[in-house]
């Protein structure tokens, strides 16, 4: 016996607003109030998809109330809709119809609405008093003095806090390895190839120097190219802005003749001595 | 033993239920900020990799890189990616984590208790089957085991209520219907463990006839067990079943035909539908029992780790035993305790694989980890094998009330321990386990950065699949890698044109007691550097190379 009823018309108007949200959420995809709606459209994007047609398909066999019980009748929902989507993508390619956002939305829709239509049908013909209705159940006389009550009632109580807990740190909690710079070297082409590999003596080379300032705030750099033990090259209070990059293409001649000369590239945050990030080149010099 | 029993009033059998969600909830949110939303694994780029490929072809029959095994998990997965606008990858990392964490605990939860026709031990069975290490792995990961123990599950649920039920004809088609559209989606999802769960049917069946033969030998009545009759429906079943497979893959799903001919030879492909395997190039390089000395710190680790599945095996081991010897001695019939009967009959079916399989593995005859893909259904099984012996004892025992206090602080130690051993094993903890399957977000900087300015040629990714998964699917979302094919190698393949080498990567290195590659990475360019990750690239040796 429950305490409250939900009516099959009441019951069957909350689905059919739980689809008409996710058609509409869909449909004003990509305009101005799309982000508004994307927690509408993904509560509803995954009733529809893991508790809906499965929970109109275990209506419509088993419209009455003794023929289910609630935990049964919500885990047949479970199991019968993850059951679907291959009955979906073969009603697809026998149709000929590809499958993107269009078709699964129309397909899922035509499945809710013949399955709803059934079920609404089935259990319309069972008398009310042996129909299945959601409910709540009569609230109980208090049992507060039995210890099995207080055991369960302290594991959830701490099951609920530390969920809230991991909820609360994942939203409170900096992002993690924030502080994050890409310091890279490209070819002149702008790929990671193909790089200038041997040389005249005197001569110069070039090569695309890219910072990626990918930090919590805007950033200032310095730049700095050695070899053999000299700066060749230097750029000073180069200014980042948060997401954004840094991009120069920079013509540096090695002063270091021997046959494996080393350019080394070093990144510092303005005002400090050690670099942040360090790349290295190998340039083979040609006899002259 | 046990005994049918109406449950008291008193006893709160949804809020238990809802405190065993909670758990669910609590221990599958802890694996996904352990690895920082940045699970990296074989399985769950496989399958993401699918998705994303169907998703760019609009289709998914016709997908160019398709899961030969099945594809309900990829369509799945697109359709509630579609639909919700989310991404795939924040789909199996995150979402569906937890929407199964509130739907599986119900799921098992009357499935159990179905076939144990008791409130008390399936809430139990419930509780024991999410403290265990393994049923929590795969249903976390993004493979597509979420919904095949999801499909097991419900499929026994069905069975087990059947059971119950004499010429009511109308009743049991409804039953039978639900049956099959839940068999067709597992099918669909895992076509070869499908026909590993049919083999199961059979043995069951075929263990169900022996053992009721021998049981009703000196009945003198002409009524048979209703259990008997069900039993005998399980061949029906399984035919019907094995019809299924056959229509899905040479008819109906195309890939999972190119995939069983693609096993050379007949044995394999028998062992492929018997056992689930997935066939291997190289199978005498594989061996899976390895597994403990090079995933593990120790093996003394790894044993307290999975102390919890031991025990419970140990325990619904000696149940099993209990069951038959008491069916035995006709203790209890198979007129009153037909699914116990069932339940003892499927977890034996399910063990007799996994004892033939490991011998399998050993001979390196078929493939590998054939003992670890068929160690979750037994768990399932065992498990609720487990809860009735642990119910049947404390129902036994008249403990003084003195000692309830300790007996409770113990319980309450005990569940603690196996929840950390439980959380450990699934997140393949790093103090622990030598196998990582987490990648940094410097690391997975880099895999954008190659899969942006790289061009075709080969990486080096590390000592294992761990970040060349993340690759692949970065390569993946950015579509651009069927242009460039790099060829990706981890391993001792150093002769690459890219390395990447990061902290986490060196801190594997030194866990592994592994040489450094330092005097090869310093003859190389360093042309990428974002603090704890770095790429280098081999220089050119001729001036043909770039």
């Amino acid at each position: 016996m429950r305490s409250f009823r939900l009516s099959l018309e009441l019951e069957y108007a909350l689905i059919a607003l739980v689809v008409l949200t996710l058609v509409i959420t869909i449909q004003l995809d990509g305009t101005s109030a799309a982000s508004t709606l994307s927690v509408p459209r993904v509560i509803a994007a995954l009733l529809c998809t893991v508790f809906i047609p499965g929970y109109l398909i275990a209506s419509a066999l088993f419209p009455a109330d003794s023929s289910l019980d609630l935990p049964q009748r919500l885990a047949l929902s479970f199991v019968l809709s993850l059951s679907l989507p291959p009955v979906t993508i073969f009603a697809l390619a026998a149709l000929n119809l590809s499958v993107h956002l269009e078709t699964l939305l129309v397909s899922l829709t035509v499945i809710i609405g013949i399955v709803g239509a059934i079920s609404l049908f089935r259990r319309w013909l069972i008398p009310l008093d042996q129909r299945f209705l959601w409910g709540l159940p009569p609230i109980q006389p208090s049992t507060s003095g039995r210890s099995i009550d207080k055991v369960l009632w302290i594991g959830i109580s701490i099951g609920a806090l530390l969920l809230l807990g991991v909820i609360g740190a994942v939203i409170l909690l900096p992002e993690p390895n924030a502080s994050l710079t890409e310091f890279y070297i490209l070819s002149e082409t702008g790929v990671a190839a193909s790089y200038p590999n041997q040389i005249m003596p005197g001569a110069s080379i070039r090569f695309q120097i890219v910072i990626d300032n990918q930090e919590a705030q805007p950033m200032r750099y310095d730049l700095e190219v050695e070899n053999g033990d000299q700066t060749i090259y230097a750029a000073d209070g180069l200014e980042v802005a948060r997401g954004e990059r840094f991009q120069r293409t920079v013509e540096v001649r090695p002063v270091d003749f021997n046959e494996q000369s080393l350019l080394v590239f070093r990144l510092y945050r303005s005002g400090e001595d050690v670099a942040y990030r360090t790349l290295r080149y190998w340039v083979r010099i040609l006899p002259s | 033993m046990i005994k049918p029993r109406p449950t008291p009033k008193s006893l709160p059998i949804s809020w238990f239920v809802i405190a065993i969600i909670a758990l669910a909830l609590v221990n599958y949110t802890y694996l996904i900020l352990r690895t920082g939303g940045a699970l990296s694994e074989n399985d769950t780029y496989q399958l993401t990799r699918v998705t994303l490929s169907a998703e760019v072809a609009d289709t998914i029959l016709e997908s160019p890189r398709p899961y030969s095994h099945g594809m309900n998990y990829p369509a799945f997965l697109l359709q509630v990616s579609e639909l919700s606008g989310l991404s795939v990858n924040a789909l199996q990392l995150v979402v569906l984590p937890l929407v199964f964490a509130l739907f599986l605990p119900i799921v098992a939860f009357v499935t159990y208790r179905e076939i144990t026709r008791s409130d008390v031990i399936g809430l139990l069975a419930t509780f024991l089957l999410f403290l265990q290490p393994d049923f929590l792995w795969v249903t976390w990961r993004g493979s597509h085991e979420k919904i095949t123990w999801a499909l097991v599950l419900g499929l026994f649920f069905i069975l087990a209520r059947t059971f119950q039920l004499r010429g009511q004809l109308r009743t049991m088609l409804v039953n039978i219907a639900v049956f099959y559209l839940l068999a067709l989606g597992l099918i669909n999802t895992n076509m070869f463990f499908s026909s590993s769960f049919i083999i199961a049917v059979v043995i069951t069946f075929l263990g169900g006839r022996v053992v009721i033969a021998f049981l009703e030998r000196r009945r003198s009545t002409p009524d048979r067990p209703l259990i008997d009759l069900h039993l005998q429906r399980l061949i029906y079943v399984a035919a019907a079943c094995l019809l299924l497979v056959y229509v899905t893959i040479f008819y109906l799903y195309p890939p999972a035909r190119f995939s069983l001919f693609n096993v050379d030879q007949l044995f394999g492909r028998v062992s492929t539908l018997v056992f689930n395997v997935d066939p291997v190039a190289e199978p005498e390089l594989v061996n899976p029992y390895n597994y403990v000395t090079s995933t593990w710190t120790s093996p003394l680790v790894y044993f307290a780790l999975t102390f919890f599945n031991w025990l419970i095996l140990g325990v619904a081991s000696l149940t099993w035993i209990v069951v038959m010897w008491r069916f035995w001695r006709h203790k209890l019939n198979p007129h009153q305790h037909g699914t116990l009967l069932f339940l003892c009959l499927a977890f034996a079916a399910f063990s007799i694989q996994v004892v033939v399989s490991a011998f399998a593995d050993l001979s390196g005859s078929i493939g590998a980890n054939l003992q670890v893909r068929l160690f979750t259904p037994v768990m399932m099984f065992g498990v609720p094998l487990a809860a009735i012996g642990v119910f049947t004892v404390v129902q036994r025992v008249q403990l003084p009330t003195r000692l309830r206090p300790v007996i409770v602080t113990l319980v309450a130690i005990a569940f603690l321990y196996f929840e950390f051993a439980a959380l450990s094993k699934a997140a393949n903890e790093p103090l622990f386990s030598n196998k990582w399957v987490f990648i940094t977000r410097p690391e997975q900087a880099t895999a954008t950065w190659l899969s942006r300015y790289g061009i075709s040629g080969s990486i080096w990714t590390g000592v294992d699949e761990r970040y060349r998964s993340d690759l692949h699917v970065v390569s993946t979302l950015l579509q651009d890698d069927a242009d460039k094919q790099m060829q990706l190698y981890n391993g001792s393949s150093l002769n690459t044109d890219y390395y990447v080498w990061s902290e986490v990567e060196r801190a594997r290195w030194i866990r592994l007691n592994l040489y450094m590659p330092n005097v090869l990475l310093s003859s190389r360019h360093l042309i990428y550097d974002n603090g704890s990750t770095q790429i280098y690239r081999r220089p050119a040796l001729t001036i043909y190379q770039d």
